[in-house]
């Protein structure tokens, strides 16, 4: 009951009007991109690899990571912020209940909306016919997972600094830095990234596996789809019991309030 | 119920709880000091938002840090003013209720006792986001009381209340406080505090100035001269009548504002009901009428020259 209420009022929380209405804008780019495309060119498009394209980059390699930066450092800065953390802190429910509520709240909004961002960029690109083809329904299966792998990664990050500018700008510089640039570096670099494994998981083909640049025929390390598995679920459970720990034990109180 | 050992607490190079040794038990006991004396600290400390940088502090013989089992007996009313909005009165109430572990029935019952104890069960049901500074301090002392704590721990309950809420929120208080419960309240006014209880705390730059009863810090005040300024239309007359009073031990006439006087005396209380007296005698016309020193700086800059 109590997490129950914990989670609900999470919910409530993280879908403030002025925080969905930024999500509104992520779920939409790749829909509006692809129908922008579509427009505008009417042949010599090719419309599965055009939704892979979309789906790599945009869908899960910019709205996925964004949306659990966004979500998953809200959890708790949030609440920071407005200071109103001071509530429920003083409670007797163990801290990390606390914070296992707020992150499954987060991952289910990011979650949903990842899935919206995606059917919306299928049904405008392949439609019903090219699901199949296309993987999608192992795609959009794969975005749960990581979001949770994602969204561990930030909050902890949140958890360690108890702001928000800090983990913000740390998830804008590695979703848009390292995720796009590092599984484009030739070697062995890729295996740093969470999205190589994604990727993998989801059998989204990127560009470089489409053309076999240097970059990509330079990798030494084969990635096989259960360490992808085993990486990302890693990930997932390491990062949140650091997260629930590090919670339990550190102070958190609004920033003018300890000046 | 509340120990602080050798308590200090450090933000960095600042500090903001200095070595306070007390200890706290049933009744209302205030927590006084100007502002940035370390009273928010020191609560802070007690409600196990912080921890000590040096000694103890424990509640009921337990670390409150992060400890549910100190919550459980707890209630705290923050002095921040945020709450949550988009919510009404009573959602928010519930919701502290079910956090604290009441369920069914009972948690219906102790959610309405809350509100109309704080007198909010009319606006309980309105968004939080439109209440008034005052209503909101009232729907922060339901949601401190709905578990019916043994402790109860209050950051400037009385800020935004009218006189009326105010005389309400200290009956309220003490009613509590006769079940044999532990009220803690902070505040930067005396005089609000002197009426609900003689049991008092002072803080001042982070330090226990003084502990105990009100009226021995009051008879520690008394001791020094207590300063009170006068206007009036005929000045010079005044100070003839105020001199020739026994309470009073000087009267200056104000060298910047020629229809100011500043009397000094050394008995507050016999002044202030001679005063009134003596100019309805004599038919003066008083325009204004304050004491500089009837503020909580005053009082500290009294007890630090004690």
């Amino acid at each position: 009951m109590t997490d129950l209420i914990l989670y609900q009022s999470a919910i409530r929380d993280l879908t403030r009007p002025k925080r969905l209405f930024w999500v509104c804008v992520l779920i939409l780019i790749a829909p509006a991109l692809a129908l922008l495309v579509r427009l505008s060119i009417h042949n010599h498009l090719d419309i599965a690899s055009f939704y892979q394209q979309l789906c790599s980059t945009i869908v899960y390699g910019f709205v996925l990571v964004l949306l659990s930066v966004l979500f998953a450092t809200g959890a708790i800065t949030s609440e920071l912020e407005q200071k109103t953390i001071v509530y429920l802190l003083t409670r007797p429910v163990a801290r990390w209940r606390i914070l296992l509520a707020k992150y499954l709240a987060a991952v289910t909004i990011a979650t949903l909306a990842a899935w919206l961002s995606l059917s919306l960029l299928a049904a405008i690109t392949i439609g019903a016919q090219g699901l199949a083809a296309a993987h999608f329904w192992l795609q959009m299966g794969i975005i749960p997972l990581g979001v949770l792998a994602y969204s561990g990664v930030f909050l902890f990050i949140a958890a360690l600094t108890g702001r928000t500018l800090v983990p913000l700008g740390i998830g804008i510089f590695y979703g848009f830095l390292w995720e796009t640039i590092v599984p484009e570096l030739p070697g062995n670099f890729k295996v740093a990234s969470l999205m190589t494994y994604l990727h993998l998981m989801a059998k989204i083909k990127t560009q470089n596996q489409d053309s076999g640049s240097l970059f990509s025929t330079a990798s030494t390390f084969h990635i096989t789809l259960s360490v992808a598995w085993l990486v990302i679920l890693l990930t997932f459970i390491l990062s949140l019991m650091a997260s629930l720990m590090l919670f339990s034990v550190k102070e958190y109180v609004p920033r003018e309030e300890t000046a | 119920m509340i120990t602080l050992e050798r308590a200090s607490r450090w933000y960095g190079q600042v500090i903001g709880l200095n070595d306070v040794t007390c200890s706290i038990g049933p009744g209302i006991t205030a927590l006084l000091g100007p502002n940035g004396a370390g009273k928010s600290s020191m609560l802070k400390l007690i409600t196990g938002q912080l921890r000590p940088t040096t000694g103890k502090v424990t509640m009921f013989g337990l670390d409150p840090f992060a400890n549910p089992n100190v919550y459980n007996r707890m209630g705290y009313c923050p002095e921040i003013e945020s709450a949550y909005d988009e919510v009404t009165g009573r959602q928010f109430v519930s919701l502290m209720a079910t956090l604290a572990g009441l369920r069914g029935e009972t948690h219906k019952r102790s959610v309405t006792n809350a509100l109309q104890l704080v007198d909010m069960e009319s606006a309980a049901n309105r968004k939080m986001g439109g209440y008034s500074k005052g209503m909101r301090q009232r729907i922060k002392v339901a949601q401190a009381i709905v578990h019916d704590p043994q402790v109860l721990i209050l950051d400037e309950p009385f800020n935004g209340l009218d006189p009326v809420s105010r005389r309400d929120m200290g009956l309220v208080l003490s009613n509590l406080a006769n079940q044999g419960k532990c009220v803690l309240l902070s505040s930067h006014i005396l005089h609000e505090v002197e009426q609900m209880t003689s049991t008092v705390l002072m803080l001042y730059k982070g330090r226990l100035l003084a502990s105990g009863n009100v009226r021995e810090i009051r008879g520690l005040i008394d001791r020094f001269p207590h300063k009170i300024s006068v206007e009036s239309d005929r000045v010079r007359e005044l100070a003839e009548h105020l001199i020739s009073l026994e309470s009073v031990i000087g009267v200056k006439l104000d060298s910047t504002n020629r229809s100011r006087l500043e009397i000094e005396t050394s008995t507050p209380d016999r002044f202030y009901s001679d005063f009134p007296a003596m100019v309805l005698e004599h038919k003066f016309q008083i325009t204004r009428f304050y004491s500089p020193d009837n503020n909580l700086e005053s009082v500290f800059h009294y007890l630090i020259q004690g």
